[in-house]
């Protein structure tokens, strides 16, 4: 009796080439919209640096775009710095993180190694929700009731707050990252295998000590990627500042005084019919670019190292 | 390698010659000869590790789906040999050289459907009616119908170990095959059930031609006729299960048959 | 022999240490309850008047010329002689656009919509009455003519100069648009493009792993793009290059659903890695080829998870409002829009739009909105869940 092995059949009742090549075509178009990204970006930004010297961009101390369009000639250098804006976002996303970062750390400790099972199915959830909160809601938070809260607390402490202090700003912005951090440290320390943990409980150390000298250092290098990826968050948040933080560029380290960010300037100078050829809209896309490179960067950076880190403790 | 007592067999139902297999540049399979008799049970027995596994899937053609290997070699079933066609309709070889697999693993499925899905697949039936009995004569053949027949339609989750074992058994006769290939059947059931299995692959062999890869030293003897036995990716020895069980050539083989080994 | 110490306390560094951390995890959890609680109270609190609107009851004792005239003049009745200034007061009791919603042909007595400032000071948020329209509403609060009720205004109004009647049909018609478009088109690429990284990897060989890396590298950073991003490449692509008109839902639905897209993919990947390999190699023994395989088994498997995943997606995509306000999707819309090709806006906009108000009336209306909009996502979040407890399947 034969096997028949005859030639290649079609067997199946649907035409299978057809179906793989719409698979196909599906993963081109996720390489197609990081390409159009790039391109578009990259487009408007090239343009933007023929009006205006890259190094005035990127080392100049003051952004004021209105002067360049006061200005009658397009190529003046009109003040396109955007050394205050970065400033700007990475003060704001410091203070964010101070609040986001220990409590978010030390909350993940507390779900993972405190927890039992059935209460951490009940906690990790309900953190979850603050991730869930549009960021839109966030900025009305920030701006209609902790802005004006902290500038009448200023007031009875006889310190000048700004409606749209970066505080304001940074501490919403921190109650949006915590669970990010939470969420990853959580999945870091849970990673740490029990073995560790047995040895030191082993020989009489207490779950804290443990905690300390095993886990978190067995932890830290994914705890970190997990800090930089909420960092890269905080960076591109645009919702949260454009409501609650300032709109003039400020180069200040006073958490009282509102600052502007990247991104506040972005939606400013887009918003509103300008002509789109215009110095002023084309910052906005050498502003998104940069904002691009720097995100990209941050989050690969952070993608690996926490890859990395789990991969090493799985062994 | 000690060649065997067994003469070159043309009606061997599959002839495997110079078989060698790498996994990127583990060389798995070195220089294997094997030949398959049909209507027999023929045990692959050695310790783990040892390339039993890779040899069984080389005769339906499963590595092909793992990257980074390679198969030299020829593996004639019937005197055609499945790798150098050109045209091979693999998906009709797997069809008549069936899998069973270590782990039982049935479709989150209804017992019905596990069944079933080997025959829709190949347009085996014209209607329900005839579906239904394929169903029940591969449920018959694998000594489960008269434990299922009443909940056909129940998930087969619910079933114990070695009655999900028997349904794979059944979902693999369902599509007609005329070789079995049993990957380590019963490593993952009690007692009990391995002997149900056992008997059944008894009665199989009458229709089938099954080769099974055990580590069970006893099991490859109470059911085999032939056993080879591997070693780091080589066959040792191969022959007749009684003669390599009580009177093995090789130092080899006599070390692990008698326990020192392995 | 020594026995073993079991009674004696931790002494000193160690005792701080234990009783230190545990302490400080609990005070970081109850920070963040704290803070969620202030949270929703304060909206809870300033959002809670909008779901009443205060109505005034008017007594129309003759027709005007028309249906303005006849409302101004049952107006004017409330007080003996009105001057020009004290008419204009009397008029502003009432909500400006009320001879819209209504026609009077007869003699009676009609319930109006009362003006916003009525409405602030009925609810006690604010005073801008005159000394004539206070006299008359407390006169008229107390026979029972002003009165507030249940506001159906709210959800069924679309946006509108008064807050006293704006309401958010006309957002969430929109966002059903917008999502319901981008989800359409958005679902089934990024399972199909999940479905090809997952179950078909390419050929063997140097050139194609790094290819499988690309794709990964590039999935997870598409993830991560601030989603102004998104709203910048909406703005150049499609309103620039391909000169679609602004505000309308069709280029809000492209651009959230480009933006969801990786989301949607990398949750499909992880339901279609949680289908354990023996299920393929189940299939594939039998004689199915991959597509098979992926088509009849993997994907039903998967299915739960990936409907999950796309949930989550949805819920995320309906709380963005960047990209949209990019887009331009921040037009004043009056009515709901019928087709995607309307101008419309968005639940989260809208509320931006309101935030950013300067009439006082719609701070609560904003609270209101934004109570709504959560409400909406927490149970959009449960039935994702309830779903995955329910259609899952335990391997």
């Amino acid at each position: 009796m034969f096997i028949w092995i005859g030639p290649k059949q079609k067997s199946s009742g649907f035409n299978e080439d057809l179906i793989k090549g719409f698979f196909r075509i599906s993963s081109w178009i996720t390489i197609a919209i990081t390409f159009a990204i790039l391109a578009s970006l990259s487009y408007e930004t090239i343009k933007f640096f023929t009006l205006v010297e890259p190094r005035d961009f990127f080392f100049n101390t003051t952004w004021s775009p209105q002067t360049a369009f006061r200005a009658d000639s397009v190529g003046s250098s009109g003040e396109f710095g955007f050394i205050p804006l970065i400033w700007g976002t990475m003060f704001i996303t410091f203070l964010a993180m101070l609040i986001a970062g220990p409590i978010g750390l030390l909350s993940a400790i507390y779900t993972s190694e405190y927890l039992k099972p059935s209460q951490r199915q009940i906690v990790k959830p309900l953190l979850e929700v603050l991730a869930g909160i549009p960021t839109v809601v966030y900025g009305f938070f920030a701006a209609i009731v902790l802005g004006p809260w902290l500038r009448e607390m200023g007031v009875t402490l006889g310190l000048d707050v700004a409606t749209e202090s970066a505080l304001a700003a940074g501490v919403v912005m921190g109650m949006m990252i915590i669970p990010l951090i939470s969420s990853i440290t959580d999945d870091v320390i849970k990673a740490v295998p029990s073995a560790m943990r047995d040895g030191a409980r082993g020989i009489g150390a207490t779950r804290e000590e443990t905690i300390k000298n095993i886990i978190l250092p067995a932890a830290l290098p994914g705890i970190v990627a997990g800090f930089i990826m909420a960092i890269a968050r905080a960076i591109g948040e645009t919702m949260i500042v454009v409501m609650a933080a300032g709109l003039a560029a400020n180069l200040t380290a006073n958490p009282l005084e509102a600052v502007t960010t990247v991104t506040v300037q972005i939606v400013t100078l887009l918003i509103g019919d300008q002509e789109f050829d215009s110095a002023k809209t084309l910052s906005a896309f050498a502003l998104a670019f940069t904002l691009f490179v720097i995100t990209f960067i941050l989050n690969w950076i952070a993608y690996r190292n926490y890859k990395n880190a789990i991969n090493r403790l799985k062994q | 390698m000690v060649r065997d007592t067994l003469t070159l067999d043309s009606s061997a139902k599959i002839n495997v010659r110079n078989l060698n297999i790498w996994y990127d540049d583990h060389h798995a399979i070195i220089d294997a000869d094997l030949q398959i008799r049909k209507n027999n049970v023929t045990a692959l027995i050695g310790p783990s590790g040892c390339g039993k596994s890779t040899f069984l899937r080389a005769l339906n053609r499963m590595n092909d789906f793992i990257d980074d290997c390679v198969t030299k070699g020829s593996v004639d079933i019937d005197d055609t040999d499945i790798y150098r066609t050109q045209y091979t309709n693999v998906n009709n070889l797997r069809k008549s050289v069936g899998m069973v697999f270590q782990k039982p693993n049935p479709f989150p499925k209804s017992i019905y459907e596990n069944v079933a899905y080997g025959p829709r697949l190949h347009r085996m039936a014209e209607d329900k009616e005839q579906l239904d009995i394929i169903v029940k004569d591969s449920l018959k053949k694998a000594n489960l119908w008269n434990e299922v027949k009443d909940r056909l339609h129940d998930n087969a989750f619910g079933l114990s170990g070695g009655q999900q074992q028997r349904l794979c058994i059944a979902r693999s006769l369902a599509v007609d095959p005329q070789i079995l290939l049993l990957d380590e059947p019963c490593s993952a059931l009690d007692p009990i059930s391995t002997h149900a299995i056992e008997e059944l692959i008894l009665e199989l062999k009458k229709s089938y031609t099954i080769v099974i890869v055990t580590h069970n030293m006893h099991q490859a003897k109470r059911i085999s006729d032939t056993t080879a036995y591997f070693h780091l990716g080589e066959i040792i020895e191969k022959g007749s299960t009684k003669k390599i069980f009580d009177n093995p050539s090789h130092r080899k083989t006599k070390a692990y048959v008698s326990g020192d080994f392995g | 022999m020594q026995s073993i110490d079991l009674n004696s306390k931790l002494e000193g560094k160690r005792r701080r240490l234990q009783k230190g951390l545990e302490y400080a995890c609990k005070s970081a959890l109850g920070i963040t309850a704290l803070m969620m609680l202030t949270f929703f109270l304060a909206l809870g609190y300033r959002g809670i008047g909008a779901f009443s609107q205060t109505q005034i009851e008017i007594n129309v004792t003759s027709i005007e010329s028309s249906t303005k005239s006849t409302i101004n003049q049952s107006m004017y009745n409330l007080i003996k002689e009105p001057d020009r200034k004290t008419k204009k007061s009397l008029r502003q009791l009432v909500t400006p656009n009320a001879y819209s919603k209504i026609d009077i042909t007869e003699v009676g007595t009609y319930v109006l919509v009362a003006h916003t400032d009525v409405d602030m000071y009925v609810k006690g948020v604010y005073n801008k009455l005159d000394e004539v329209q206070q006299v008359i509403v407390d006169n008229l609060i107390e026979q029972d003519k002003i009165y507030r009720t249940w506001n159906w205004d709210f959800w069924t109004n679309s946006d509108s100069r008064s807050p006293e009647i704006a309401g958010i049909w006309g957002a969430v018609v929109g966002t059903f648009y917008t999502i319901g478009i981008a989800i359409l088109f958005a679902f089934p690429i990024g399972v199909s493009c999940a479905v090809h990284m997952e179950e078909f990897p390419q050929r063997k060989g140097k050139g194609w792993k790094r290819y499988r890396d690309f794709m990964e590298i590039n999935i997870n950073n598409l993830a991560a793009v601030p989603s102004i991003v998104y709203g910048l490449l909406g703005l150049a692509v499609l309103i620039n290059f391909f000169g679609m008109s602004r505000s309308i839902s069709l280029v809000g639905a492209i651009t959230l659903g480009i933006l969801v897209l990786p989301v949607i993919v990398i949750s499909a990947r992880t339901a279609l890695r949680t289908v354990p390999q023996h299920i393929r190699d189940a299939s594939n023994g039998l004689g199915a080829s991959r597509l098979q395989t992926t088509i009849y088994q993997v994907l039903p498997a998967a299915l739960p998870g990936i409907i999950t995943g796309t949930i989550i997606a949805i819920a995320r995509a309906i709380g963005e409002s960047a990209p949209l306000i990019m887009i331009g999707m921040v037009a004043f819309i009056l009515t709901a829009p019928s087709t995607p090709m309307d101008p419309a806006t968005t639940l989260p906009v809208q509320i931006f739009l309101w935030a950013d108000s300067p009439e006082r009336g719609f701070a609560e209306k904003t609270s209101a909105a934004i109570l709504v909009l959560l409400v909406a996502l927490v149970t959009l979040n449960l039935l994702a869940i309830w779903l995955r407890k329910r259609f899952e399947i335990k391997w």
